[in-house]
């Protein structure tokens, strides 16, 4: 099968800062990506490059057959990568209805007004946000601005949807609820990357994890032997902890090792 | 009713308030202009005299050079207006916010200086427009309430549908239209163009109306400037905010000017700072009963504008 997204020794620099060198991976039909590393470390340059939002200075973005290197966001937005923004972006002034109606209207793949207005509304009730339809967007709690962000890239029916700290600034209980959320956008067959700082929330979710550190892949695999790795454990806290390294159970896949990953979190 | 009253405007005025009815007209049309970008996509305009003057100098140049009848000339004038607006959009609308007023503050003096070299035109002297037979007053009054009508009904049909939507995504967070889809530049360029076509319908019938153009009163930036003040003092965005913006600025500005010959446009200065300081969103909403008036939301008004 084709996978639904292949990077191709993907670069970027601003000026002299190189942000991301030399990236590829494919992210597998139906999966759940987890993106991590150190602050700086190029996740959300990477998102960007994935979205359009950023040309790259090298390398190649191949969206299922097609390749998508340097086309702008609103033409990938249209062929099926949708996104949501680290530091919140919704239409303040719009109401919730009008944002996730926003998303339908331009990249919903089955056309028209009343077909857009459609899937806003199964929409907005698939993640809980049907009581505030008719509030205004710049009203209401960060919780609910983060689902409104994900109302909308939902509604543009998308294939990859890229979520850039959807629970960063959560409460306990709002984390739980937004797992929840993911869990049931996968399960209607959407492959995601996730960039997430929480680990307990990235060890829960992902089928897969690549950790990005100076702009590069340090490591990659399943959740529990990534964290486990010591060159991984000496990027998050310097090499004076890498021989302190978390001896993982061996075989531990997603969803079963939270208590593993926790520890890693100072 | 709105209509039937202002088709009846130049049965009971005549003279120097026909003309004052008529300079009125000309006011809401060029705020409609400016509140298609500027209001609608958020891309504060400062150079719309651009449109204007391309208006103005074509019909004059096409009727008095070419002898071209005067509804032809027009229409070219406009679909100059149009193609010199989408040549440049992409490039300018790559601005925002003060880079964009900048630009196309700069973009407009400097056509007026390329003006000045064209000999086709007068260069520096400008033209003189001499037509066999001249519209009469009444009749400038209705080209111009019909630039105003041609601006609303644009407007109207940029605000509904999926290409209002654009707009407004455009204009709260432009960064998250084009995830979402929204061909961000289409849409810009295109409501730059109507911006343009607007302003230079209007400007092609003032050409016709003094009966004489030149660089400094068809290029003149305050005309940029009264078309984002009046704008902005109606409710930028609405449909109909512009339109009640010029109707009451225009309206204080002429009782000013016939009292206090120097000191007017120091009060109009005090009215605009009041009404963009305490009603930033403009008076429309008020009017329009959406919003009660009070003194909370007065200073909410100019509190939120600190921000």
């Amino acid at each position: 099968m084709t996978p639904a997204l292949r990077l191709e020794g993907v670069s970027k620099s601003f000026g002299g800062l190189q942000a991301v060198r030399d990236v590829s991976f494919e992210l597998h039909q139906g999966e759940i990506l987890g993106l991590i590393g150190p602050n700086g470390a190029g996740k959300t340059t990477l998102i960007n490059l994935i979205a359009g939002a950023y040309r790259p200075t090298g390398g190649r973005i191949v969206l299922g057959a097609r390749d998508v290197t340097g086309r702008p966001p609103y033409v990938l937005a249209r062929l099926g990568v949708a996104r949501t923004f680290q530091i919140v972006r919704v239409f303040k002034e719009m109401t919730v209805w009008d944002n996730v109606v926003g998303g339908a209207l331009f990249a919903g793949r089955s056309g028209g007004a009343h077909r857009a207005r459609e899937r806003a509304a199964a929409t907005l009730e698939f993640v809980g946000l049907g009581a505030l339809a008719h509030r205004r967007a710049g009203d209401i709690g960060l919780a609910e601005q983060k689902r409104v962000q994900l109302a909308r890239a939902l509604a543009m029916q998308p294939a990859v949807l890229l979520l850039d700290e959807a629970m960063a600034g959560l409460t306990h209980g709002e984390i739980h609820a937004a797992l929840e959320l993911v869990r049931a956008v996968h399960r209607r067959g959407v492959t995601l990357i996730v960039i997430e700082h929480l680990m307990k929330v990235i060890m829960e979710l992902s089928h897969r994890v690549i950790v990005m550190h100076h702009g590069r892949v340090l490591a990659q695999g399943r959740p529990a032997d990534v964290v486990a790795d010591p060159q991984v454990v000496a990027a998050y806290f310097g090499e004076r902890y890498s021989h302190r390294a978390v001896r993982t159970r061996p075989g531990a896949g997603p969803g079963d090792a939270p208590g593993e990953g926790r520890r890693v979190t100072p | 009713m709105l209509a039937a009253a202002a088709a009846a405007v130049p049965g009971v005025l005549s003279g120097y308030a026909l003309r004052e009815a008529t300079t009125i007209l000309m006011f809401m049309a060029l705020a409609l202009s400016w509140n298609l970008i500027g209001g609608l996509c958020g891309y504060p305009s400062f150079g719309n005299v651009a449109f204007f003057g391309i208006g103005a100098y074509a019909t004059a140049g096409l009727v008095a050079n070419l002898h071209w009848p005067f509804g032809a000339a027009l229409a070219a004038a406009a679909a100059a207006a149009v193609a010199f607006a989408a040549a440049i959009g992409p490039v300018v609308l790559r601005l925002h916010g003060h880079y964009f007023a900048i630009a196309t503050l700069g973009t407009a003096q400097a056509l007026g200086q390329i003006v000045i070299m064209v000999p086709w035109v007068g260069g520096p002297n400008g033209v003189i427009l001499r037509v066999p037979f001249a519209p009469s007053a009444a009749d400038f009054y209705y080209y111009m309430a019909g630039a105003v009508a041609a601006a609303l009904l644009i407007t109207y049909a940029v605000l509904r549908g999926s290409w209002g939507y654009a707009c407004r995504m455009i204009r709260q967070d432009e960064v998250a239209a084009a995830a979402s889809g929204v061909n961000t530049t289409f849409y810009k360029t295109a409501c730059w163009a109507l911006s343009g076509f607007v302003a230079a319908l209007v400007g092609g019938v003032y050409a016709l109306w003094i009966t004489f153009v030149n660089p400094p009163s068809v290029f003149d930036p305050v005309i940029s400037l009264t078309m984002v003040v009046l704008a902005l003092v109606g409710g930028a965005g609405t449909l109909w905010g512009p339109v009640l913006g010029a109707f009451v600025v225009e309206n204080i500005d002429q009782y000013l000017w016939a009292r206090l010959l120097t000191a007017h446009t120091l009060f109009l200065g005090v009215v605009i700072v009041v009404i963009v300081l305490f009603l930033p969103r403009g008076l429309w909403p008020y009017l329009a009963g959406g919003e009660g008036l009070t003194w909370r939301s007065l200073f909410e008004g100019a509190r939120r504008l600190r921000v």
